[in-house]
């Protein structure tokens, strides 16, 4: 047979499948084509991406991509093959959208990354890296072709496909009017103000550290006007271990009012995980004490340095320098099963696998810790200064008497509410870190 | 038509079980202590992983198994309700029993597309009752690499039913077998 010859059949037998493969996935089955923004792991940067189901046996997408291997030089892992457009209600292409990379999110039986479609599954979803944005009102299409030129067409999705979210820049610039808005010299005055902010995920696309930017300012007509505020923040996150999450940031910020009359700058190193808990299991899952999740420890360090202060009645005047080393840990869903048998618990139905025991009792616990090196007490010694919460939780399904007595508050459904006791011993970093000890009570709804 | 040998397709579905297993092992919690592989397949993923720390450190450690990159907090906690339909948007186990079974089938259908195998009659792929071969070689098959708790006799039984009923497709009975039980 020669080339032209099975070029031609090549030709016939990619038009055939354009023309009868159905658009939509069989019922039962995932969308072939979806919209997704996720994060990077540990890099931490922002990906906004369309997803092409290629490996549900039976599919279009399955299909055309068992065709488009017998086609010469196709290859699944380069942006040539694809098209991404948003169009409008009649299918019309309004613009092509700039596929900046492929991933093949799995592994070969070696465990490297994959490079190639087999079709045979593997991978199963290819993301198509948009490099152009994109809003949450953009109707996109999604296109598979046999060559490079794309002119062999072998799969194009129904364009309805819409993000609900993306990872590109923002900017907002919203004017207002603010009538009899303080000023700082105490007067009040009519002012126009103009809200502006702008953020940016991932300001350089890349891939093994996501640095960002944001900013958040309130310019106004008149420069005394107090609420007038800049502040613009750069930085830094990544993930400290690949396999286990642990996310730090290191941010710089500069803000002030509008004139600069009010200016300082904060530096803030920020860390959070969770220990490895399987460990607890028999100590912590048991008759008694059930903790099957751990607790959340977070530290959050932060330098503040003030150039220049306005002193006013409302604004005293605060240290030129502040450093703070707040570490803080918080760890719920803990529960005591042993309470189920004193309150003669009532079961409504039968557990599906997978739903945890009843809570006859819960706990919550959160600590923390403000150190302040720079911020001396009246011994001349550093200030610490420990906070802490403990919470009591009873589910109102305890009481046989909730669902008639409290039916106005549970709704009939005792179940999902929960009567919370909390003694909080807190202090008040915004309040010049003013300590408050209370008791609380309520009775809130379970999501 | 890029198919697999008989044994191949058979180590496609091991591994499916296999990285469920790694999902498991991703859990940071001790919630699926206890629970047998259809139970986990099942369980609710927000119930095992309630909280955005649990679910990050979930994405963390199951991508770094598994190579899935683009795992997202929002298929944990909205587009998939289970594990086993969270690990078949990656390795669809429909896919592994369809080259199972279209590797075992009448030689007439093999080497044609995917597309003509998947609406194919069972009947013409597999021309015989459910209690003799080839059909009872295709689940014996699948016994020997599914967990106990994933093809009991109730479960196997009603695939059989399905089989010896009239009109019954391949797209009918890989979905029916895919859901476990």
């Amino acid at each position: 047979m020669s080339a032209v010859v099975r070029s031609r059949i090549l030709k016939v037998a990619l038009a055939l499948t354009v023309v009868m493969a159905p658009i939509r996935a069989v019922q039962g089955q995932e969308p072939l084509v979806s919209a997704t923004t996720y994060v990077r792991y540990p890099s931490l940067t922002p990906v906004t991406a369309v997803v092409v189901n290629i490996g549900q046996f039976g599919t279009a997408t399955y299909s055309a991509v068992e065709t488009a291997l017998k086609a010469p030089n196709w290859t699944c892992a380069s942006p040539d093959f694809y098209k991404v457009a948003v169009v409008d209600k009649s299918l019309r292409v309004v613009r092509s959208l700039k596929i900046r990379a492929v991933n093949l999110p799995d592994r070969d039986k070696s465990g490297r990354p994959l490079t190639r479609c087999d079709g045979l599954g593997h991978p199963a979803v290819i993301d198509l890296i948009l490099g152009s944005q994109v809003s949450t009102t953009d109707q996109i299409q999604v296109f598979i072709y046999a060559d490079k030129q794309q002119t062999k067409q072998l799969f194009a999705s129904d364009g309805k496909l819409s993000f609900t979210a993306t990872s590109f820049p923002t900017f907002t610039a919203t004017p207002q009017a603010a009538p009899g808005e303080s000023l700082n010299n105490g007067a009040t005055r009519d002012v126009g103000q103009l809200n502006v902010a702008f953020a940016d995920q991932n300001l350089f696309g890349e891939d093994l550290v996501d640095i960002y930017a944001k900013s958040t300012d309130l310019f106004s007509t008149d420069a005394e006007d107090a609420k007038s505020a800049f502040g613009v923040t750069g930085g830094f996150q990544r993930g400290l271990f690949s396999r286990w999450y642990s996310p730090y940031h290191l941010e710089q910020t500069i803000q002030g009012n509008q004139m600069a009359t009010n200016l300082s700058t904060a530096t803030t190193l920020g860390f959070n995980t969770l220990p490895p808990w399987h460990w607890t299991a028999s100590g912590l899952n048991n008759g008694v004490i059930d903790a099957p999740l751990p607790f959340e420890p977070a530290i959050a360090v932060q330098y503040v340095h003030r150039f220049e202060q306005l002193v006013t009645k409302k604004t005293p005047l605060l240290s030129e320098n502040d450093f703070t080393v707040n570490p803080a840990l918080s760890w719920s869903n803990i529960s005591f099963p042993f309470v189920c048998k004193l309150f003669n618990h009532r079961k409504t139905t039968a557990e599906a696998p997978g739903t945890p025991a009843p809570v006859c009792l819960g706990a919550q616990l959160d600590l923390g810790l403000w150190y302040l090196p720079l911020d001396l007490t009246a011994s001349k010694s550093e200030r610490v200064d420990g906070y802490g919460d403990a919470s009591i939780l009873i589910p109102l399904s305890d009481f046989g008497f909730a669902s008639t007595a409290l039916s106005y508050v549970t709704k009939g459904d005792p179940m999902k509410f929960q009567l919370r006791i909390t003694y909080a011993d807190s202090v008040n970093a915004a309040n010049n870190y003013a300590r408050t000890r209370q008791w609380t009570f309520g009775i809130e709804a379970l999501k | 038509m890029p198919q697999l040998s008989t044994a191949d397709a058979l180590d496609e579905v091991k591994e499916w079980f296999a990285q469920l297993g790694l999902f498991r092992a991703a859990c940071v919690g001790t919630n699926t202590t206890g629970m047998n592989v259809l139970e986990f397949a099942d369980a609710s993923i927000i119930t095992i992983l309630p909280s955005t720390a649990d679910q990050e450190n979930f994405i963390a450690a199951a991508v770094s198994a598994t190579g899935y990159n683009d795992m997202a907090i929002t298929d944990l906690t909205t587009t998939y309700k289970s594990f086993e339909a969270l690990l078949d948007h990656w390795n669809p186990l429909i896919t592994s029993i369809a080259l199972y079974l279209w590797s075992l089938a009448v030689p007439s259908l093999q080497g044609t597309a995917s597309a003509d195998f998947w609406k194919a009659p069972v009947s013409t792929a597999f021309p015989s009752k459910s209690t003799d071969p080839p059909w009872k070689g295709v689940m014996d098959g699948l016994a020997s690499v599914f967990p106990p708790e994933c093809l009991t006799a109730g479960f196997q039984q009603k695939i059989n039913n399905a089989f010896d009923a009239n009109g019954t497709k391949i797209s009918d009975i890989v979905p029916q077998i895919a859901t476990l039980g």
